[in-house]
């Protein structure tokens, strides 16, 4: 199996505040990684480290087999790098960034980034500072699919967007990754949207990792189960329940064992309850479902 | 690559560095009309013991616009950078990161470089409209310290920047002003003859204080 970026007991501390430690993943050639978790669980900090603009505590993290701190000039020309907030050159308007960019790299194809900015209206002239969040991601997009690089590692490319182009930001990525088995590592906060888009995922929490699996896996054994109780319950995280939340009367529990095993350790516990049943999940609820609500 | 990495400095500094000429031209401008109404109205024995003897810097004014341009230069060229942290697009292109500072920076240095250059030979064509070449090159000695003051205005400037720390900014900043201090007395005439190579070693050891600050910005201040 050829891996793109490997991440190994990855620790890392801003002060004597944790971020996480031994954070471990690989992510395939060819596969789209997602980096899941809420704001501040360390998305941002693992892209930094990943794109070498911020050293690790401890642990390793390879981008083509390199120390991605110590990157060489032809591995960060495989690697196509958005900012949070499609941040780009904005005193330069479309012509010249393309101009700029263009000598820079080899593989560079004009053509996909040319033909993303004639559905935007905007004129040749016109600097990025004076456009909207949405076209200046098209811009964005546009200088990534032109730089055809192997590795795509996108920091919340929902930031800004309304729904529209964030679909049509996905749209083309998809597109892409699939005709030339390209490499995607995506952060998002918006997490809807990429289901049917990720496949393996590392879902992070204030305590650190919460999970690390493929998205297919963790979409068909991570169950939501209700059931009614007329005293106020409270478990502890174990080999059976993931999380739980209780509504009043309403109990909540989240788990990736069947209904059966669920059912049977409630009993085991002694615990009054009704109506146990299996409430059907997107992506989100799952995700919100691990993470919990605050 | 350097050429492309001008081209986008370029975009950034061009309005700062016409404005610099302009600046550079009416100054000039301005003491080729005083010296001529100096000339105009005293007899020339009165202006040789102005020059001479009083040591009337007919050219101070323009002490403090090296300065002034290299601030310019460094804040239009890296303020779009740290700004979001652009610098970070910047440090991602396919080249080492140094080499991408030395370049960003080596840029700047010619600008400044070729202002200077052009102030210093309309200061000397206007000089030499009314004086001897002895008093031109006297005037040319007494700028060099105001000239090498715009490059270590602008090493500064640039480091603080770049550097991803608020205190160290504070410390560079604080460190620039102190430096160019000493290079902006005009007491006389020739005053620095003795030191000006010493000024110019400072000057250009100034010019490596990016790559520090090029450092911890990518070890990840912030």
């Amino acid at each position: 199996m050829e891996y793109v970026v490997e991440v190994n007991n990855l620790t890392h501390y801003y002060g004597k505040k944790k971020v996480y430690e031994n954070l471990n993943f690989k992510i395939k050639k060819g596969s789209v990684f997602g980096l899941l978790g809420k704001n501040g669980t360390g998305k941002t900090t693992t892209i930094n480290i990943l794109n070498g603009f911020l050293k690790p505590k401890s642990g390793e993290c390879l981008i083509f087999g390199e120390d991605s701190y110590k990157l060489s000039p032809e591995t960060k020309a495989r690697v196509g790098f958005l900012i949070e907030g499609h941040i780009q050159y904005s005193f330069m308007n479309i012509i010249q960034i393309e101009k700029f960019y263009s000598q820079f790299y080899p593989r560079w194809k004009k053509e996909p980034y040319f033909e993303l900015m004639s559905k935007l209206k905007v004129l040749p002239n016109q600097p990025l500072s004076k456009m909207s969040c949405g076209q200046r991601s098209q811009v964005a997009l546009g200088l990534l699919l032109a730089q055809d690089p192997d590795l795509l590692i996108l920091d919340d490319y929902s930031m800004g967007l309304d729904a529209g182009y964030r679909r049509l930001f996905l749209d083309y990525l998809a597109e892409y990754a699939k005709s030339e088995e390209k490499t995607i590592f995506i952060t998002s906060h918006i997490i809807q949207d990429l289901e049917g888009f990720l496949e393996d995922c590392v879902i992070l929490d204030y305590s650190g990792v919460v999970l690390t699996m493929p998205i297919k896996e963790f979409k068909r054994d991570f169950k939501q189960y209700r059931f009614e109780s007329a005293k106020d319950l409270s478990f502890e995280k174990d080999e059976i329940v993931e999380n739980f939340e209780q509504i009043k009367n309403m109990v909540t529990i989240y788990s990736f064992k069947s209904k059966e095993t669920v059912e049977k350790y409630l009993k085991d516990k002694n615990i009054n309850f009704g109506n146990l049943e299996e409430v059907p999940m997107d992506l989100e609820d799952a995700f919100v479902g691990i993470t919990g609500k605050y | 690559m350097f050429l492309s990495l001008a081209y986008k400095e370029w975009l950034k500094t061009r309005w700062i560095i016409l404005i610099a000429a302009v600046v550079g031209i009416v100054s000039a401008l301005t003491i080729f009309l005083n010296l001529g109404a100096i000339s105009e109205f005293n007899d020339a024995n009165a202006v040789w013991n102005y020059v001479i003897f009083k040591k009337y810097l007919f050219y101070g004014d323009f002490i403090y616009i090296p300065v002034l341009i290299g601030l310019a230069l460094g804040i239009s060229q890296f303020y779009p950078e740290v700004n979001s942290l652009r610098l970070k697009l910047t440090l991602h292109l396919p080249l080492k990161e140094n080499r991408l500072l030395f370049y960003m920076i080596g840029y700047g240095t010619i600008i400044i470089l070729a202002l200077e250059l052009f102030f210093a030979i309309l200061l000397a064509i206007v000089t030499a409209h009314f004086y001897p070449s002895e008093i031109v090159v006297s005037e040319i000695k007494t700028i060099l310290p105001w000239l090498f003051a715009g490059f270590v205005a602008y090493f500064f400037v640039a480091a603080a920047m770049v550097d991803p720390l608020w205190i160290r900014r504070a410390v560079l900043v604080l460190f620039g002003y102190a430096t160019t201090s000493y290079y902006l007395f005009a007491d006389g005439y020739e005053n620095y003859n003795h030191s000006l190579q010493w000024f110019l070693l400072i000057a250009v050891l100034e010019f490596s204080l990016i790559f520090l600050s090029g450092f911890r910005f990518k070890r990840g201040g912030r």
